[in-house]
């Protein structure tokens, strides 16, 4: 490992939360000086941490090792301070998976604090603009943070700062309904998080260290002795603690038992912060440090926990996409309906991850970095059309896509990628599933998917036929499109979804794979 | 013998103890400020876990210096092989002081969010609010 005390230059990756964070923090102050302010700096911030993303990407991808790593720890009298043997201090480790992260959630903060600049003033009451711009910024801080991490504690911090902040975020409108969800929300993500902590606590006296790699190895330790050895009775909390952990993130990536919370929250936030909640905080709080935990820290992958798990995840993700895709269908309500059908996308990355082999897993990240895109842009033209008219159920929708051709072109093609139409995105990472689970030997499971897109296709589809074919129910001829600040970011979203599924090998062998194959060592 | 047992391990039932009351209190008591209760005995428990793993002078040690590793620091070797238990573990303090912290925030949100739930609906009983069917 490679020490360093104190932060260089060369270490940009911590800058990205860091500045993240002091600028959130500065923004109320701002605001008390000159108003004119605030906006550009929440833009320049976020821009100037998108580009470090990009190159904190673009040096993890050049690396050989593919991840940089390094420990902010201290010196003690020249000498460094040592906990039987190993360093004392947190370890930031960013391998292929945290910098494919770190970049989504940059790139697409940076396009949603755009498309904020405009949304908010019709969303959110005009004293709490400041206090959104803070939120904003904290939970992609935090979210960058749970990226860069090399360390179990750490992680949790930040995702503490990730999820509070989106609680506070989805009740920013202050009306009855979205108090009400967010108190569910946040009921629900305590529980999770003590589940976490807990099962940091029994990580942390099994193994004796919080830092990921070495707990890794400790555990393969625990795991390979055999009875009578002094590392044998720690097995049963290696164990307790892969429950909770399972427990704890699967309530945060909204699988099946668990998955109530997101279709009362992710609706009533304002749209922005939609786009952001489905696209990223499911991901990021929940799947990614689910594949952080299951396969680098308790490696899954090395048969350690018997044929219990396996079997377990792929029955929860199909309970998850079958009822997710199922009760989308019933919804009138257009957000909604997107937040089913995040619940049923959130089970087809759990098959991925569920078919424990490498390809499954390549699919699971390919369609976390379509799927992050493909739902931020389909929030983004929902927030558009509240925006403009008003209109909240489907059934209202009629002849907008003639009145508002850029942002229903646009929706269009994102729900085309949801529903899996070949050239664009969300059907390569449903290819790559199919693909992964005939290489697992099990190919009845492609029924599912399958199954699943029918499903996806009813509900997009209505909504595609209502907005260009339908009797319009209000007055249309007033409407016109949105200003630029909402539709550039939601076209920059759009040609995302033609080109990762045109150049599907850039993400996929460029990213996907190696990524994959660093979590499987 | 198992008096002895029990008395040794007994901060590890309290532990599940506090637990089982605040999931109880979380998950079955209507009342909104019940359940943010609810989720601060959880967190004590949690916490009281983690305070109670670190002191090893008690019975067993279930939690070493340095876990199931080797030792390998020389005052340590030195420590145990004048026979005795390693010394209380000071990370697990550190840390519960940062989840302290969470909580506290958790608790904060939470009792605003229940003042404007107040304001909004007239009741703090959840069988009333429910209104979204998710």
């Amino acid at each position: 490992m490679d020490l360093v005390f104190g932060i260089g230059a060369s270490h940009l990756q911590v800058f990205i939360p860091l500045i993240l964070l002091i600028v959130a923090l500065m923004i109320p102050l701002i605001d008390k000086i000159d108003k004119r302010y605030r906006d550009p700096l929440v833009v320049l911030t976020t821009l100037m941490s998108g580009i470090f993303a990009v190159i904190v990407f673009l040096k993890v991808l050049s690396s050989p090792t593919h991840y940089i790593e390094y420990l902010v720890g201290y010196a003690w009298g020249g000498q460094k301070l040592l906990h039987s043997g190993q360093p004392i201090g947190i370890a930031l480790r960013t391998d292929l998976l945290g910098a494919i992260l770190l970049l989504l959630i940059n790139a697409i903060g940076f396009l949603a604090v755009v498309y904020s600049l405009q949304y908010i003033q019709h969303d959110v009451p005009e004293e709490k603009h400041t206090y959104y711009y803070t939120l904003l910024l904290l939970m992609l801080a935090g979210m960058s943070g749970i990226a860069i991490t090399g360390d179990c504690f750490n992680a949790y911090v930040f995702f503490e700062v990730a999820s509070i902040s989106s609680y506070a975020l989805v009740s920013i409108n202050g009306k009855a309904e979205s108090l009400e969800a967010t108190f569910k929300y946040l009921l629900i993500g305590a529980l999770s998080s003590v589940f976490i902590v807990f099962a940091i606590g029994l990580l942390f006296n099994a193994t004796g260290t919080l830092n990921m790699q070495y707990a890794s190895q400790q555990i393969a330790k625990i795991i390979d002795s055999t009875p009578g050895s002094p590392y044998y009775p720690y097995r049963y909390l290696i164990f307790a603690s892969l429950g909770l952990f399972i427990m704890g993130f699967s309530v945060k990536a909204a699988f099946f038992p668990g998955h109530a919370w997101l279709a009362d929250a992710h609706p009533v936030a304002p749209a922005s912060i939609s786009a952001l909640l489905s696209g990223l905080i499911v991901k990021a709080t929940g799947v990614f440090l689910l594949i952080r935990f299951l396969f680098s820290i308790f490696g899954i992958h090395k048969g350690y926990y018997g044929k219990i798990l396996s079997p377990l995840f792929l029955i929860i993700s199909a309970i998850t996409i079958l009822s997710g895709s199922l009760f989308a269908i019933v919804q009138t309500q257009i957000k909604r309906m997107l937040a089913f059908s995040t619940i049923a996308q959130m089970g087809y990355i759990l098959f991925g991850i569920a078919l424990v082999t490498y390809n499954g897993l390549a699919g699971s990240i390919l369609h976390i970095i379509n799927h992050a895109i493909v739902k931020s842009l389909l929030f983004l033209c929902s927030g558009i059309i509240i925006y403009k008219t008003g209109i909240k159920d489907i059934t209202d929708m009629g002849k907008l896509g003639y009145r508002m051709p850029v942002t229903m072109a646009c929706f269009t093609i994102g729900a085309c990628s949801m529903v899996g139409v070949p050239p664009l995105a969300g059907f390569m990472s449903k290819w790559v599933l199919a693909t992964a689970s005939f290489q697992a030997g099990m190919p009845y499971l492609v029924i599912i998917l399958l199954l699943s897109s029918l499903l996806n296709a009813v509900y997009y589809f209505r909504v595609i036929a209502i907005s260009y074919f339908g009797d319009p129910k209000i007055e249309v001829d007033k409407i016109d499109e949105a200003p630029k600040t909402m539709l550039v970011p939601v076209l920059i979203l759009a040609s995302l979804v033609f080109i990762l599924g045109i150049l599907v090998k850039y993400p996929y062998h460029g990213a996907a794979l190696p990524s994959a194959r660093l979590l499987f060592r | 013998m198992w008096i002895k047992m029990i008395l040794y391990r007994i901060d590890y039932i309290v532990t599940v103890i506090l637990f089982c009351i605040g999931l109880y209190a979380l998950i079955l008591k209507p009342n909104l400020i019940k359940k943010i209760i609810g989720i601060n005995i959880l967190e004590t428990s949690v916490y009281l876990f983690f305070i109670a793993s670190a002191d090893v002078r008690l019975g067993p040690a279930t939690c070493q210096w340095a876990g199931p590793s080797e030792i390998s620091n020389a005052a340590e070797v030195a420590h145990a092989a004048a026979g005795h238990v390693p010394l209380v573990n000071p990370i697990p303090s550190a840390l519960i002081l940062t989840a302290i912290v969470v909580s506290v925030s958790v608790t904060a949100i939470s009792l605003a969010l229940a003042i404007k739930i107040y304001e909004n609906y007239g009741t703090l009983d959840t069988r009333k609010i429910m209104r979204l069917k998710g």
